[in-house]
């Protein structure tokens, strides 16, 4: 009666050969047969996600969903980059791609991604609201985040959006950072989106000075005190309830300071509010051991240029428990393609494609070459 | 983890994970029954049923489409919402969406339909109307017209005579007044959507109560200092900027890169205003100039405003057809 339509393909599919059907929470799921058991587990800011087994290999993996990856030229953009960072990036502390597929059987049809990734037991927000961790715990934790976060920057990569519901840990205390959807993203086409604003830095949340890697620095002070404290450090409803929230904690900022912020307005308004000095973190986080409130007054400093790398945050006493300088890797060189372009919608769909189909060819290779490793033993 | 170099010892106790709770099931079906006017009969109505026609507006929030019913064969709009599943949020959307319910008495809402649960989204089904009024708006423009003080007029009577309806029958206030959420139609109608919508649904997708630097926004919601709760007042402010928005053909402030240009322009400088050689009369002007009072504590609620000459005189103009008007703009196709 009606024509078919994208919609209609997405509500009513016909998988393809080796993919089958299920239907979760009112979703409709194509993956390989591989992938069986499939169980809801959550729902971010891009996607679903379900936990599955993997028969090929054994294990337990997440199952993500992109939550209309074609919708607009940005979310495109977005999920290649992500695709993108994820084949490149090969470190313990940060997600791996373990497979990425489409059950669409051709370019022009692609409506869905699916990325698949090792299961960790729980994020970061979700441990905590069940638990408060011991000194020990939060020493590992936070120096993984740094582990990972060194690496990344070693390649020039931005994390930007570091908060406790984007890092994964199991029972062992290991520890992966998870999506990367908003790394290297320009402020422009950011305009409308909203993160949650808890965790980042001020110079990149109020845009009043060019920022650099240590806005995830920040990032981690946030989540240290947050560990230490079991609440949110900084919950501001707004931009300048953020503000006023961190500089009621940091004290306002000095002449020195003032001088690096290009913005004219945010300066003319910092130097009309009332004067307020820097908290006491020896009263702010009284639980805290002398070594974490050191870091934590490190790292949660207003001037990015006063902040430590990540690599120099390793490297405080805090963190002496776990630091090793011969095993924190750095990344070697990294392609992503980010001169890659498109202007539209159907552009993004071939360019997906193609790397989806690159990544499937390089795992049957790997496959091939493990088939030969076991003829030859 | 295998560890190369130096063995490093494991923290000794294992952290508790947390239950993985049964991820809640949003107390939707993936169905819902819709009336399209209070006389007609009810009709189910499965979201496997609707056949996309056309994309009418995406943003941040998620994606409105143009549907057909392929049984019925009627059409309507569509808006589909990522929804964050948990329980606080689940109940306050619920709520929401009863109240969009209940504002089916208001011939100046856009009617709500019903809503339904489907691949992760929330489904609000809604009349579909001809165009938005920033569309509209800016296609005049491109095809050389200007928007009469009559439209004007119109407009802004329909729009108050609404929020005012909702805020004195339901309580309800909009908190997102702005050219987008403005709908019209060949008829001439002028109605209001996301009525209650904007309230929760699309901050659910920002995580918090207030997204990044809103154009829109009173001073009293901007500045730290004199920070309020929400009242009517603040949509009035929104109004008059959407007034000047489309009477001059732009918004009347500059894009701001920082909160603080925002808080410097809306807060500390005078109020945009209509322009004298715009050739709108002394009492649009007075209009809007009302609606942009700085101070909300003088700026006029929807009695006062629709008791104005301004909002008489759109009551009672009868040469200008809304329509008409609508349709001559949106029949003429824009040349490069």
């Amino acid at each position: 009666m009606f024509p078919q339509t994208t919609m209609d393909h997405i509500l009513h599919p016909t998988p393809r050969e080796g993919y089958y059907v299920v239907e979760l929470n009112r979703s409709v799921w194509v993956v390989p047969n591989y992938y069986i058991n499939l169980t809801p587990i959550g729902t971010g800011a891009y996607g679903t996600v379900c936990a599955a087994e993997c028969t090929r290999s054994g294990t337990r993996v997440a199952i993500k969903k992109f939550n209309r990856p074609f919708q607009s030229i940005i979310h495109a953009r977005r999920t290649y980059r992500e695709l993108r960072l994820l084949r490149c990036m090969c470190h313990e502390n940060i997600i791996d791609l373990l497979d990425v597929f489409t059950p669409n059987e051709n370019v022009n049809d692609i409506e869905d991604v699916y990325f698949v990734s090792m299961l960790m037991g729980a994020d970061l927000s979700n441990i905590l609201k069940i638990q408060r961790l011991n000194d020990d715990h939060i020493q590992f934790l936070v120096y993984q985040i740094l582990r990972g976060l060194k690496y990344i920057h070693s390649a020039d990569i931005i994390h930007r959006d570091l908060k406790p519901s984007n890092i994964a840990v199991n029972e062992d205390c290991e520890l992966k950072i998870l999506d990367f959807g908003l790394a290297r993203q320009t402020d422009s086409e950011m305009t409308g989106y909203v993160a949650t604003r808890w965790y980042r830095a001020p110079e990149i949340m109020l845009n009043w000075m060019h920022y650099t890697q240590t806005v995830d620095v920040w990032s981690v002070g946030c989540i240290l005190a947050e560990l230490i404290t079991g609440k949110t450090l900084f919950p501001g409803s707004d931009h300048i309830d953020q503000l006023t929230r961190i500089m009621s904690v940091t004290g306002t900022p000095d002449e020195e300071f003032l001088k690096k912020i290009s913005s004219e307005e945010a300066r003319n308004y910092i130097r009309n509010l009332p004067k307020m000095t820097r908290r006491d973190f020896k009263r702010l986080f009284a639980q805290a051991t002398p070594q974490a409130i050191d870091l934590l007054e490190k790292m949660l400093h207003l001037d990015p240029d006063r902040r430590p790398t990540a690599k120099e945050a390793m490297e405080h006493e805090y963190l002496a428990a776990y630091h090793d300088e011969t095993d924190e890797p750095i990344a070697e060189e990294m392609d992503l393609n980010d001169d890659v372009r498109a202007d539209t919608i159907d552009e993004w769909k071939k360019i997906i494609w193609e790397e989806i189909s690159d990544f499937q060819k390089n795992v049957a290779f790997a496959d091939e070459e493990e088939d030969e490793e076991k003829m030859e033993s | 983890m295998e560890r190369k170099g130096r063995e490093r010892k494991l923290p000794g106790m294992k952290i508790v994970m947390p239950t993985p709770v049964e991820t809640p099931t949003m107390n939707l079906e993936d169905r819902c029954l819709i009336k399209l006017t209070n006389e007609s009969e009810e009709i189910e109505i499965a979201a496997t049923d609707l056949v996309v026609l056309e994309e009418l507006g995406k943003g941040g929030y998620g994606i409105v489409e143009k549907m057909q019913h392929r049984q019925s064969g009627i059409i309507m709009a569509v808006k589909r919402i990522k929804s964050s599943i948990n329980d606080q949020s689940q109940k306050q959307m619920l709520n929401e969406l009863d109240a969009c319910r209940r504002s089916d008495c208001c011939p100046q809402m856009v009617r709500f339909y019903g809503a339904m649960f489907r691949e992760g989204d929330v489904w609000i089904c809604m009349e579909v109307m001809d165009t938005s009024l920033d569309k509209f708006y800016r296609h005049a423009y491109k095809i050389g017209k200007h928007i009469p003080e009559p439209f004007i007029g119109k407009m802004a009577l329909s729009v108050i005579e609404g929020l005012n309806f909702m805020k004195e029958q339901l309580n309800l206030i909009h908190r997102d007044v702005k050219p987008s959420n403005i709908l019209l139609n060949r008829h001439g109608q002028v109605k209001i959507c996301d009525f209650g919508i904007s309230g929760h649904l699309t901050n659910s997708m920002a995580k918090t109560v207030q997204a990044g630097c809103k154009p829109y926004m009173p001073p009293e919601r901007i500045d730290g200092e004199t920070k309020s709760a929400y009242d009517v007042r603040a949509d009035v402010w929104s109004l008059g900027i959407t007034i000047i928005e489309i009477a001059v053909g732009t918004h009347p402030y500059a894009n701001w890169k920082t909160p603080f240009e925002q808080l410097k322009q809306v807060v500390k400088e005078p109020p945009p205003k209509l322009p004298m050689e715009s050739g709108f009369s002394v009492d649009c002007q007075y209009f809007v100039k009302r609606c942009l009072e700085k101070d909300y504590n003088e700026r006029p609620k929807y009695p006062e405003l629709l008791a104005m000459p301004f909002m008489e005189q759109a009551r009672n103009e009868k040469q200008f057809s809304m329509a008409r008007f609508i349709n001559e703009i949106l029949d003429t196709v824009w040349r490069r």
